[in-house]
């Protein structure tokens, strides 16, 4: 089946459900400002952007810090040694403790204070010397391209806080609009093909999220991530029936499409209807564009191998992270990627043994992520996208019964790779112990903030009549890793 | 949908004010010390879960001295001074923190003095209470009002007919009203109405659905052919769930049946099939994750507490403490399940009956240090009990003895005909000798256990038992020794017809093995045993009561809980919101009701009416609030928007998407496709049946939910308190590239009148939207159909958001 150009497609009158959609809304007032000053998104970025579009990397569970992107010696030196008893007792009386801290279940994670040493090697990586630990050399191998951020810090010290990563919000405020949402919300589409916002991998677990991950919320279902399975064999269900004459199906949609427009006219207070006219603009179109998207087997033998997709560790995130690179080339703004999602609270989560449960999950996605990093840079794509990485919170300094680590929402790690950072660089850093975020501490609205700067969005003109957004939600961008 | 749940924000603090000890020194004790001094925790002896037990002090004395708070331990210990154990262990408060805490002392530490009624409880652990109602006035639209009134809202007309009709009908059975039945509908049948799709048996099927999400429905799933989690013949359940819906059996019925069954109804095998609620929970490879699932479901469904949260530890918010989980484990704990046969099959994979029975009365439950099960608490065995905050009261559990023909099956006429078909069928089989005449003297054996077992299990036993025993065991003797005469003859004859050396040596071998077997046989008829094998085990003869006693209590007049939040459930699925967000947790981290008093009213109302359902049913349909419009504009709307953007307080009816079934189910409706069977095994998906059924009867388990519904927010089977609502590009794929709807739409082609574009327009929106067109739509579809046949409208027409929309 082949799709018509855009062009002729909104000629034919696809589009038209869209304008007097939007006609309608604004006479019956549903998106009239309460302020005066408001006014719906133009979809153009609010100043110059230096990126177009974002992949976003997320491992559920919570990656450790220390043996990550953030070392720490002083953890070797002090090893079985209480906090306390060791030169940095100070650490216990950081107002931080407390201050940042808004428990889900109180009392449920407390500080861990016998310090293990780091259970894996670092060593310095490229020209930049980053120090990478050896769990993800694949990493360390392009330092020289990303920028790390070792001060970040979040308040949830359970796994709400996967959602609260990606909308800023402690998860006992409930769901908010995610980052994804917010871009979808913003930005135009730079291809009416695909959706603008895509999810890949196994979404979260309803424990810590769910949907609202990579929900609209709000914004409504429209801004929603759009799940695709990146399986060359089946990337859609319900493809047209051999036989289907193309010309004759996008009449019946664009049929359709009027058709729901008028029903939207006649129920202004139906979100939903909303964003169904505009799943069906998608749905015709996608049909055709997604199968040939998620065709990896087109891809160079080299390059297949690059993100290990000959092997059995490393094929199946392989696969997420050339079909994130293939959506991102075709112009989806935003692809965000799960890594570990497993119905519960995330494989990275290692209370007991962590030496036995990261290194097989770094092996799983530190090559196809060096790859996709580097594959972007290659093809010149590098430049104009951003790929970050992250994971809810860091581990513990301290050991959870013999050989764990806890969660650790005081200070961790992220890392960013693409158009408008620096490049081989460190930002922010944690105390002596890894423990808190002590210099040019980081919440998580920071990172959203520095994406949307990136992609020349002011969060604060990213409002809903009727919506109230706090400071906390717009964050701070990082300037010191912006050129 | 998600357990992330809203936090209640502490009051903020002012300066100026004198300090509020409610609003501004319990929700700091809240917060980080009554999870060790508090309801379920006492360190110390210390309680601060209340003004008047903070004054009360510890095991040592005061630990507040008015106005000095450089005297209180309180202040010490917080500020970890003068010898006092720095509290919290988990750090120092703030400074600001530990400063309204000093002010409040110094100003006097004073208290509220209703503060137990204020405060303290929790209002779903009090007895829901009636308000009166003024006369002539509906309840549900008197609570709505009073909100409407307090916030300057105004409540929105009501819909017209075609769109209640629908409504009511999609509502209640799933299925769209046919053109006649929006026909002949008018506002005042409204009651009728409802009388009739109660009626209706899709009505069952409908509700059932949303109690199995509930409830967790799951056919069995393993890894390829092993079963690993839930159990066959679990469509047992289903249909009992349809049935006891469409029977108005009473919901404390239903809990009863689901939880024990098997000790109320031991003999009733329709009653029996509810306990496949518990089967549901079954898991091969660990017995704690079994029961963990029954204890935090069961609390989660019924009660809507999260139990679950004490399996390590106390509760942080509840007063439930971790030995309460495992008391409530402990009811459970004697369970198992068994496959009961069922007439006419031998094979209980193939068919059966899937119930529970308590199978190890003595079965001993102990708590797991930090629910690690590596750590039980040897020394203290615990003995059942229930959550003593929600409801002290109505938990006794007495062993039940039960009746003989649930001991022994055998005793049942359905069982004794089984074993007789399945022996006179080898009979029919093995028609030559030497089987034959094993098959008959297997068939003579058969009867005489069957004989034995009715004489020996007879109240009182009949005295020619023994010789029936006797006469049993003979006969079952002289069938193992013809059995071993017919192996050895047929090896023998099988000799004649071999030609190949090696073969021939090797069943010589075989049969020098079959000649002393024979023997043996042969002998043991001179020394007979005392008794013969049953043909099917016996059972336990009592059951603990546990379970029976655990249902007692929760549909007791003092549990406050399980009306209230079945009544939710009820609502949620009317209104598109429930009364209370948090579905499945009442406790204090979950979100409070919106109408208070409303969601206490109706499940006053529930408990008198005999908790019955179709009757909550109405008195919700009844009320003016059900019929309102859902989408409005104009001044008054525009007014009440921004007011309550989110419609909480109910000012208009709520636009609600169609769920999977329902919407797959319209499209069998619709086209006359649907094959209106009821219950039966689960299916599998065959889109190319001549006649399809509907869709909770097929296959509902991880990995095996049919695509079409899943691509529309299916319940998840392992939990689904409430249903996601997503609306992705794929779902327009599947209404338009399906076989399922291309099915439809030919159907729904095939069967119209019109001929004209101009009447197949309006037959169609009769048929498929239950509604007329407007003057743009008849054009749009009339130009359509000028260049497209009927067929590709119909399959438009199942796009628009009216199909998929309860509106």
């Amino acid at each position: 089946m082949q799709t018509p150009d855009r062009r002729s497609f909104l000629a034919s009158g696809m589009g038209f459900a869209g304008l007097a959609l939007s006609a309608m809304l604004q006479r019956d007032g549903v998106a009239r400002a309460d302020e005066e000053k408001w006014t719906a998104p133009d979809g153009k970025p609010h100043f110059s952007p230096k990126i177009k579009r974002v992949i976003w990397l997320f491992m559920v569970g919570g990656t450790s810090h220390v043996e990550g992107f953030d070392p720490k010696p002083m953890l070797d030196k002090y090893n079985g040694m209480t906090i306390a008893e060791s030169p940095f007792k100070a650490t216990l009386d950081s107002p931080y403790l407390k201050k940042n801290l808004r428990e889900f279940v109180p009392g449920l994670h407390k500080v861990q204070p016998k310090l293990m040493k780091m259970q894996a090697g670092w060593k310095k990586y490229g020209k930049s010397g980053l120090a990478v630990s050896d769990w993800w050399p694949h990493v360390g191998g392009i330092a020289d391209d990303i920028a790390v951020v070792r001060s970040m810090w979040t308040s949830d010290n359970d796994h709400g806080a996967q959602l609260q990563f990606h909308t800023g919000r402690h998860a006992l405020e409930g769901p908010f609009p995610t980052i994804g949402s917010w871009i979808r919300y913003g930005l135009g589409s730079l291809n009416d093909d695909l959706p603008s916002f895509v999810v890949l991998g196994k979404p979260l677990a309803d424990c810590c999220g769910g949907q609202f991950g990579h929900g609209g919320n709000y914004l409504g279902p429209e801004y929603s991530g759009v799940p695709l399975l990146a399986d060359p064999k089946n990337s859609l269900p319900f493809l047209p029936m051999k036989g289907q004459s193309v010309e004759k199906q996008l009449e019946q949609f664009q049929l359709i499409g009027k058709l729901n427009g008028l029903a939207a006219e006649q129920t202004p207070d139906d979100m939903n209807i909303r964003a169904k006219i505009k799943s069906y603009e998608l749905a015709f179109k996608m049909q055709a564009a997604v199968p040939e998207v998620m065709k990896l087997e087109q891809e160079k033998a080299d390059v297949r191998k690059m993100y290990g997709l000959d092997q059995p560790e490393t094929k199946e995130f392989g696969q997420l992270c050339l079909a994130a690179r293939r959506l991102s080339e075709k112009g989806v703004r935003f692809v965000q990627v799960y890594h570990g999602s497993n119905g519960g609270a995330g494989a990275w989560d290692s209370h007991a043994e962590i030496l036995k449960n990261h290194p097989p999950l770094c092996k799983q996605v530190d090559q196809p992520i060096a790859a996709l990093v580097q594959d972007l840079k290659q093809r010149g794509l590098l430049d104009e996208t951003l790929v970050v990485w992250g994971s809810e919170f860091g581990r513990t300094p301290g050991a959870e019964g013999s050989a764990g680590r806890d969660h650790h929402p005081y200070g961790f790690s992220i890392w960013m790779a693409g158009g408008g950072v620096k490049k081989g660089v460190v930002h922010g850093a944690t105390d002596e112990l890894g423990f808190h975020a002590v210099e040019d501490r980081h919440y998580v609205t920071d990172l959203h903030a520095t994406v949307l700067q990136l992609l020349g969005l002011d969060p604060r003109k990213l409002v809903l009549p009727g919506r109230k957004r706090l400071e906390i939600d717009f964050g701070k961008p990082m300037s010191a890793i912006l050129t | 949908m998600s357990g992330i749940v809203l936090l209640l924000i502490a009051h903020p603090v002012s300066a100026a004010e004198p300090v509020d000890f409610a609003k501004q020194i319990r929700p700091i004790f809240e917060k980080h010390c009554v999870s060790c001094h508090g309801p379920s925790k006492q360190k110390a002896g210390l309680k601060l879960d209340l003004g008047k037990r903070v004054l009360k002090g510890s095991l040592n004395g005061p630990v507040v001295v008015a106005k000095k708070p450089n005297e209180s331990k309180l202040i010490h210990a917080l500020k970890g001074e003068k010898g006092a154990e720095s509290m919290p262990p988990t750090g120092e408060l703030d400074a600001a923190t530990i400063d309204i805490i000093r002010r409040w002392i110094e100003e006097g530490a004073e208290i509220p003095k209703d503060e137990a009624d204020a405060t303290a409880k929790h209002w779903a652990y009090e007895s829901p209470k009636q308000l009166p109602v003024p006369d002539g006035v509906h309840p549900i639209d008197y609570f709505l009002e009073l909100e409407w009134k307090k916030r300057g809202l105004k409540p929105a007309p009501l819909a017209d007919p075609e769109t209640l009709v629908r409504r009511l009908t999609l509502d209640l059975t799933g299925l769209p009203p046919s053109p006649a039945d929006v026909a002949s509908f008018r506002n005042e049948d409204t009651a009728k109405r409802i009388d009739a799709l109660l009626a209706s048996p899709a009505y069952g099927e409908r509700w059932g659905r949303h109690l199995l999400d509930i409830w967790r429905y799951s056919d069995w799933y393993g890894f390829g052919a092993e079963l690993r989690n839930s159990q066959k013949h679990l469509w047992n359940w289903r249909d009992w769930v349809v049935e006891s819906l469409n029977s108005g059996k009473p919901y404390d019925k239903m809990i009863r049946e689901m939880l024990a069954a098997d000790e109320l109804a031991p003999t009733d095998p329709q009653a029996l099939r509810a306990t496949g609620y518990l089967a549901r929970s079954y898991y091969k490879f660990n017995r704690n994750v079994w029961l963990d699932d029954i204890v935090e479901h069961t609390g989660k469904a019924f009660l809507g507490i999260t139990l679950n949260c004490c399996r390590c530890h106390d509760h942080m918010y509840d007063p439930l403490a971790q030995e309460e989980y495992y008391r409530f484990r402990a009811i459970f704990e004697p369970h198992q399940i068994r496959i009961d046969p069922v007439a006419g099959e031998r094979d209980p994979e193939k068919r059966g009956l899937t119930r529970v029975f308590d199978a190890d009365s003595k079965a001993i439950t102990y708590l797991f240090e930090r629910g690690d099960d590596k750590r039980p608490v040897k020394d203290k065995p615990l003995s059942p009990g229930v959550p003593a905050a929600i409801s002290p009261k109505g938990f006794t559990p007495k062993p039940i003895a039960l009746p003989a023909d649930s001991v022994h099956p055998t005793l049942r006429e359905s069982v004794r005909q089984a074993q007789i078909e399945a022996a006179s069928a080898q009979i029919k089989q093995f028609k030559t000798e030497p089987r034959n005449k094993v098959a008959v003297m297997q068939l003579q054996a058969v009867k005489a256990k069957l004989a034995a077992d009715a004489a020996r299990y007879a109240t009182p036993p009949n005295p020619r038992a023994a010789d029936l025993i006797r006469h049993a065991v003979g006969l079952h003797l002289e069938t193992m020794a013809l059995a071993a005469e017919a192996d050895l003859a047929e090896a023998e004859e099988a000799l004649k017809a071999i030609k190949d050396a090696k073969a021939i040596e090797a069943q010589k071998k075989k049969i020098a093995e079959l000649k002393p077997k024979v023997d043996v046989a042969r002998k043991a008829i001179e020394t007979p045993p005392a008794d013969y094998t049953p043909l099917v085990p016996n059972n336990p003869d009592s059951t603990t009561g546990r379970r029976t006693a655990l249902a007692e209590w929760i549909v007791s007049k003092e549990n406050p809980l399980a009306a209230r939040v079945f009544v939710n459930h009820v609502w949620l699925r009317h209104f598109g919101q429930p009364l209370v967000p948090t579905v499945f947790d009442f406790g204090k981290n979950g979100r409070p009701p919106s109408h208070p008093e409303l969601l206490d009213w109706l499940a006053v109302e529930f408990v008198k009416s005999n908790w019955d359902i179709k009757k909550l049913h109405r008195l919700i349909l009844s009320s003016r609030a059900y019929r309102m419009k859902s989408s409005l504009s104009g001044p008054d709307a525009e007014a009440n928007r921004k007011l309550d953007p989110d419609n909480l307080m109910l000012w208009k009816m709520n636009p609600r998407p169609l769920e999977a079934e329902a919407i797959r189910d319209s499209l069998l409706a619709v086209s006359g496709l649907l094959d209106p069977t009821t219950g039966g095994p689960d299916l599998d998906f065959d889109d190319e049946a001549p006649k399809l059924r509907r869709s909770l009867y097929y296959r509902h388990a991880p990995e095996k939910v049919m695509p079409f519904l899943m691509a529309f927010d299916a319940a998840g089977p392992t939990e689904c308190y409430r249903r996601a609502t997503t609306v992705v590009p794929q779902q327009a794929l599947a209404l338009v590239n399906s076989r399922l709807s291309a099915r439809a739409a030919e159907a729904v082609a095939k069967g119209l009148t019109a001929k004209e574009p101009n009447a197949i327009v309006p037959e169609l929106y009769a048929k498929l939207l239950g509604r007329k067109p407007s003057g743009p739509e008849a054009q749009l579809c009339v130009e359509f159909l000028k260049t497209n046949p009927p067929v590709a409208l119909a399959q438009a027409l199942f796009n628009h958001a009216d199909f998929s929309t309860i509106r």
